[in-house]
This record gives structure tokens, sequence and C-alpha cells, in this order.
């Protein structure tokens, strides 16, 4: 007996057995913690439930907030709009006298006013050229070749404009 | 004989050591993990739910909230809680007929996608339509009528020339 136990290598043997030993503690303890966190779950799912049939269709069914998403979404809208008979009588401000539009097309979410337009002669589309690319309010973001129409004597050409922020002030 | 098992010890003790790390440890720590995420996710949930009960009190008790809703009427005017197509139409007749211009019908797309102007309150439903007039005699007059037409309308595209013009626009109404 004596020699079976004097066999045995006990100082290398301790570490190992109080890692098993430390791992089932581990085992025991995680075990337990799921146990608890399960029945954590489950309480709270049943606590959420109640709550959310007191709500009876959310705040979305609510007519205190739907009145209120009303009131806010209207002030919104308002803030957010760009009047169109404002932007072209602005626009009819900056554009010169002489300058023939025949087609304008107005984007809101590109903020872009695009004009299909004539002057009389090529010293007025020189002038207008000249204007339009040192405004502050607009950028000219693309033209289209200037060309002269014989049998009425204009020059025609089409720009895009970029509408600034510094417009709409 | 005893003597090599005895030797073999430390072997079997460090593949034992694995195997309930691996077998038994690891699975158990990785269902902490799942159940714990569950569990936040949960509280997160209730407090959603607290946040929106608080709300509804607050709004409830609030005296400019009651008096919107006393003025209620008015508000479904400019921003009805449903669509009624029927009121746009009335109003685009209305508009053409005041500008002794003919209205031809138009075709009303609800879109899908609800836009938000606000994350904290429900959002608007957009409800796209074209229109169009001959001449050119009434078209500030139509354009500004659109504009200040009681429920809410805006011009997002226009085509305008001497002979035709066109318009694209938009109205809302209260996503719920």
């Amino acid at each position: 007996m004596e020699s079976w136990k004097s066999l045995i290598p006990w100082g290398l043997l301790a570490p190992f057995l109080i890692i098993i030993f430390i791992e089932f503690g581990l085992g025991y303890a995680l075990n337990f913690y799921n146990q608890k966190l399960y029945q954590d779950i489950l309480n709270l799912k049943s606590r959420i439930e109640q709550k959310e049939k007191s709500l009876e269709g959310g705040l979305g069914a609510n007519t205190y907030f739907k009145v209120f998403s009303q009131a806010v979404n209207i002030v919104e809208i308002l803030r957010n709009k760009k009047s169109l008979g404002v932007i072209l009588n602005r626009f009819n401000e900056l554009m010169p006298k002489f300058l023939i539009i025949k087609e304008l097309s107005y984007d809101a979410d590109k903020n872009e006013i695009e004009i299909v337009a004539s002057t009389q002669n090529w010293q007025d589309y020189i002038r207008f050229y000249k204007y339009v690319t040192h405004l502050e309010n607009l950028e000219l973001k693309s033209f289209t070749s200037p060309e002269l129409d014989e049998n009425n004597n204009l020059i025609n050409f089409s720009m895009v404009l970029f509408l600034k922020p510094s417009f709409y002030q | 004989m005893m003597s090599i098992i005895f030797k073999l010890l430390p072997i079997i003790l460090v593949s034992f050591i694995f195997y309930l790390l691996i077998y038994d440890i690891y699975p158990k720590y990785q269902e902490l993990l799942n159940l714990t995420k569950q569990l936040n996710e949960l509280k997160n949930k209730e407090k959603e739910i607290d946040n929106l009960q608080k709300l509804i009190k607050i709004l409830s008790q609030n005296s400019n909230i009651r008096q919107l809703l006393d003025n209620k009427e008015v508000l479904d005017l400019w921003l009805p809680q449903e669509p009624k197509i029927e009121n746009i139409l009335a109003s685009l007749f209305s508009i053409y007929q005041v500008n002794n211009l003919v209205f031809r019908g138009t075709r009303l797309d609800v879109l899908e996608e609800p836009r938000v102007y606000n994350s904290n309150i429900l959002p608007v439903k957009v409800i796209n339509f074209k229109l169009e007039i001959k001449g050119d005699s009434a078209l500030m007059n139509f354009i500004v009528a659109i504009e200040q037409n009681v429920r809410l309308m805006q011009i997002k595209k226009a085509k305008l020339s001497s002979e035709e013009s066109n318009f694209e626009v938009e109205s809302y109404y209260l996503s719920q």
C-alpha cells in the first residue's frame, strides 16, 4: 500500500486536480446562472406581453399621438416646402430683360432649373453667359452650345442652373 | 504496470481538463452569452414600451395637445389621417375651374415607402400626381392656388412653356 501511494507523483498531479475541481465548480456555476437567466427571460416576456396589451395597438393607435404627429408633420412639410411661385419670381428678378425664355423646367429634389432660351444677338448671349456664370445664387451646371436660328435671327441655347441655398434666402 | 499507469496519469488528466472545457464549460458559456443577449434585447424592448407609456401619459396631459385635438378637423384638412383622394380631386377640380381651365383628371399614386420628417412621430405617406394646363394666362395663379391649397401640396417638378405646362405634385396623409 505504501509503495502504491509513493508511486503517485502528487506534486505533479495536484495542479491538474485543482484545475479539474475549478472546472467542475465553473460548470456548476454556469448551469445555475443560465437557469436563473432563463427564468428571468420568461418573467420578462410575460411582463412585456402584459404591457403590450395595455398599450392597445401601440402608440400609433393613440389619438393624442396621432394628432401630435399630424401637427409636427404639417410644420415639417411647410418648413421643407419650396414654393415654385416664389422661386419663379426670384428667378425672373435675376434674369436680364433681354433674355427670351421659351421653356423652363424645375426640379425641387435636384434644386435645378433648366431653361431653353434665346437672345437676339451674339453680344447678348455673351453678356448673359458672363452674367449667369458670375451669379452668387445660381451655378451653371451644364449648357448646350448656342446656335443661330437664321429664320428668326435668334441665338438658341439651353442651360441647367443649380439653385444655391442662398437663392432661397 | 501500475507505475506506467501512474506516469500516464498527467496525460489522462490534461485530456480530461480539455474534455471538460470543450464539451461542458464552452457550450454552457455560449448558452450564457445567448441568454444574456436575449435578456438585454427584452430589457430594451421593455424600456421602449415604458417610454411609450410615459409619452402617451404626457401627451394626454399636455394642454397644447388637447388644444390640437380640439382643432383636429383643421389638421385633418391639411394632413388627413387617411388618403382622402376625393378631397384632392375636389381641390384640383376647383383650382382648374377658378382659373378657367379644364381638369382632365389625373392618376394618384401612393408611394409605398413612408416619408419620415421626424423619427419620434408617425411618418407621412406621399401621394404623387401629374397635372397639365394649356396656355400660360393662368399659369402663376394656378401655381399659387396649388401651393396655397388647404390640403398640403407641393410642386416637385414642373415644365413650363407658353403652350403647355406640366407639373408633378405631391400631397400627403398621415401613415398609420
